[in-house]
């Protein structure tokens, strides 16, 4: 009997073959917590009367959601934070890097074939070089820190095969948001996502991130591709027989199979107020907005930011939208500048901010108010997610973003 | 820690924590009548009523509570913005002892445990819902929210009314009978050892 590639992580770190529905305990390769739970972790794990961290070495704290501060309170996290990885040694400490999602691989923390859990519900990020990650709360993270083990269910898998080649006008994003209106937002919920085909190939890791990122949105627990050269490059390693042989066998069971033609897909938006209301653009063209984002852990790396400027080059923002642009990292932030990308979008008339969550989880730098329309590239729609509960937020890729921050309405891009 | 792996649904075999996981999504597939109960750390009791307030469908952890609260330094601060950005006026009106009563995908989104400890500190006794999303579900079980899955009381449930919880049997509502699972007497006394801080408490020889 074949494996899925969920199948085949979890077999390697148990050390016996494993299949869906069996709970096991797996040695947890590395964690992440970022600034808003460190607290609450430091917290649960001396109530839990641990004395010391099971391996300091594989912990990643990474203040981002609140960095710079905006709110008075903000800055105690960065104290409690610094003052837990003093006391148990913890040297995988950023502070102002950029957002943690795009650290954990840009950094090298996470390899094809690791096995991650992070303090936030897009974990599932890292699945773009083939690591089984997901998001937990802060009293499980705990008792990671202390034993180093976590029980988890092995997911049944559903394929997503998507063949062919992507029409110029449509990005990763299109694709994950389409698979979300077609699952729906609880459609993958406690299911492994493994993506394959000729486009997913095609794909750069970047790309696929925004894919592996956006998997819980349609309730997976992991997003998986298959690790291949653009992965090694991307990881500077190079991949070992364990890592080579994270490919979905052509006899493993499937829950089920989605299939997509490239050449289909159009450019998408996920409506007001649920992640799994998709339009297409063309539908929703006219309609007036306020404010386009471009950024986050979804669409914040140097690609979207390219893709926005090519579209913005030589154009000016409309007069009454604000376009704000927020890097991922700061090492995309510095390539950006050298590529020129950053001035091209200044130029247009874009607001650049520090790498962050800032505005995706709505506590910095472009909340809105009542009545008022975003068009934005991060990975939530939710009610009062970008100011009052009454903003409309429509999730889009950069490139049709960029078409409506020049436009001042929802266009599609060209 | 208990990893052991027994067969689902069964009623007379001992059910460990892991295999709550295994009934959650044999339930999300809608194969089953059988629906999910959990419970930690509380004190569970055999039948009880409570005053129920009705939610729709993915009622995200944004809603539950939004981010810009979540620096306030206690639960106890975050939880008058409980359910803010639906309903601002809720988290006012609910009383101890209180139900909720949700549709499909309960508690999807981030991994915010404030959500079910806001849950449980607005005095919420209980979340009955047609689903629940996954890491919702795990941190329920570690902070001792009791969840209950039930596919159709949704659907008939008039907000403001009673209903009667009848543990590992069903839910009582206006003359009618909703199935829930049973609650084996092992998974009980893994309950009633303690929830994921007591557990490690344990471990390490404090308790």
């Amino acid at each position: 009997m074949g494996e899925t590639v969920i199948e085949k992580i979890i077999r390697n770190n148990v050390g016996h073959a494993v299949k869906p529905g069996d709970i096991v305990t797996v040695n947890v390769d590395r964690v992440m917590i970022h600034d808003i739970f460190i607290p609450f972790v430091a917290e649960k794990f001396e109530e839990m009367g641990f004395q010391k961290l099971w391996d300091p070495d594989k912990v990643v704290l990474i203040y981002d959601h609140l960095v710079p501060a905006s709110q008075l309170d903000d800055t105690r996290h960065f104290h409690e934070g610094d003052a837990f990885a003093e006391k148990y040694g913890m040297k995988n400490v950023h502070r102002s890097d950029g957002i943690c999602h795009q650290l954990m691989t840009e950094a090298g923390y996470v390899k094809p074939g690791n096995i991650v859990f992070g303090t936030d519900s897009h974990t599932t990020t890292y699945g773009c070089v083939g690591a089984f990650s997901s998001g937990i709360g802060y009293t499980e993270m705990a008792s990671i820190l202390g034993t180093g083990t976590m029980w988890i269910k092995v997911p049944e898998t559903i394929k997503v095969v998507i063949d062919g080649e992507l029409p110029n006008n449509v990005m990763s994003k299109d694709v994950i948001l389409r698979l979300i209106g077609d699952l729906g937002a609880d459609g993958a919920t406690y299911r492994a996502l493994e993506f394959t085909g000729s486009a997913v190939k095609n794909m750069s890791v970047a790309s696929r991130m925004t894919i592996a990122n956006m998997a819980i949105e349609a309730g997976a627990k992991c997003a998986l591709f298959t690790p291949d050269e653009k992965t090694a490059e991307y990881c500077e390693i190079e991949l070992n027989e364990f890592q080579k042989s994270l490919v979905g066998d052509e006899d493993a069971k499937y829950l089920k199979t989605v299939t997509y033609r490239a050449e289909d897909l159009v450019p998408v938006m996920a409506c007001p107020s649920q992640v799994d209301k998709i339009r297409d653009v063309s539908t929703l063209e006219g309609t007036e907005i306020d404010q386009v984002f471009i950024g986050s852990c979804t669409n914040g790396r140097l690609e979207d930011l390219a893709a926005a400027a090519e579209v913005l080059k030589g154009k000016k923002v409309a007069d009454y939208v604000k376009l704000i642009v927020t890097p991922a990292s700061r090492k995309i932030y510095r390539q950006a500048i050298e590529l020129g990308i950053l001035d091209t979008l200044a130029e247009a008339g874009a607001m650049i901010t520090h790498p962050g969550c800032g505005l995706c989880c709505g506590r910095a730098g472009g909340i809105l108010t009542d009545g008022e329309r975003v068009v934005a590239t991060n990975n939530r729609n939710f009610l009062g997610r970008m100011g009052t509960s009454k903003v409309e937020i429509y999730l889009a890729s950069p490139k049709t973003a960029a078409a409506c921050a020049v436009a001042g309405k929802i266009v599609s891009p060209k | 820690m208990f990893f052991a792996k027994i067969p689902r649904h069964t009623r007379q075999n001992a059910i460990t924590e892991g295999d709550l996981e295994c009934i959650l999504t044999h339930n999300c597939e809608g194969t089953e009548q059988l629906s999910l109960y959990l419970v930690r750390y509380i004190r569970i009791m055999e039948k009880f009523t409570g005053r129920v307030w009705v939610l729709g469908d993915d009622i995200d952890t944004d809603i539950i509570i939004p981010t810009e609260y979540l620096a306030l330094k206690t639960i106890d601060d975050m939880k008058q913005y409980g359910f803010s950005p639906l309903r601002p006026e809720l988290a006012g009106q609910i009383q101890k002892g209180d139900i909720i009563v949700a549709g499909k995908n309960f508690g999807c989104g981030s991994s915010r445990e404030q959500a079910p400890e806001i849950i449980k500190a607005l005095g919420i006794q209980c979340v009955i819902a047609k689903s629940f999303a996954r890491i919702f579900f795990r941190n329920s079980i570690n902070n001792g929210l009791l969840l209950i899955e039930q596919p159709d009381l949704h659907d008939d449930m008039k907000e403001g009314d009673t209903v009667t919880v009848v543990m590992n049997e069903h839910v009582d509502y206006n003359g009618k009978q909703y199935p829930i699972a049973s609650l084996p007497e092992n998974l009980m006394s893994i309950i009633q050892a303690g929830g994921l801080v007591k557990a490690m408490r344990k471990l390490n020889g404090l308790d």
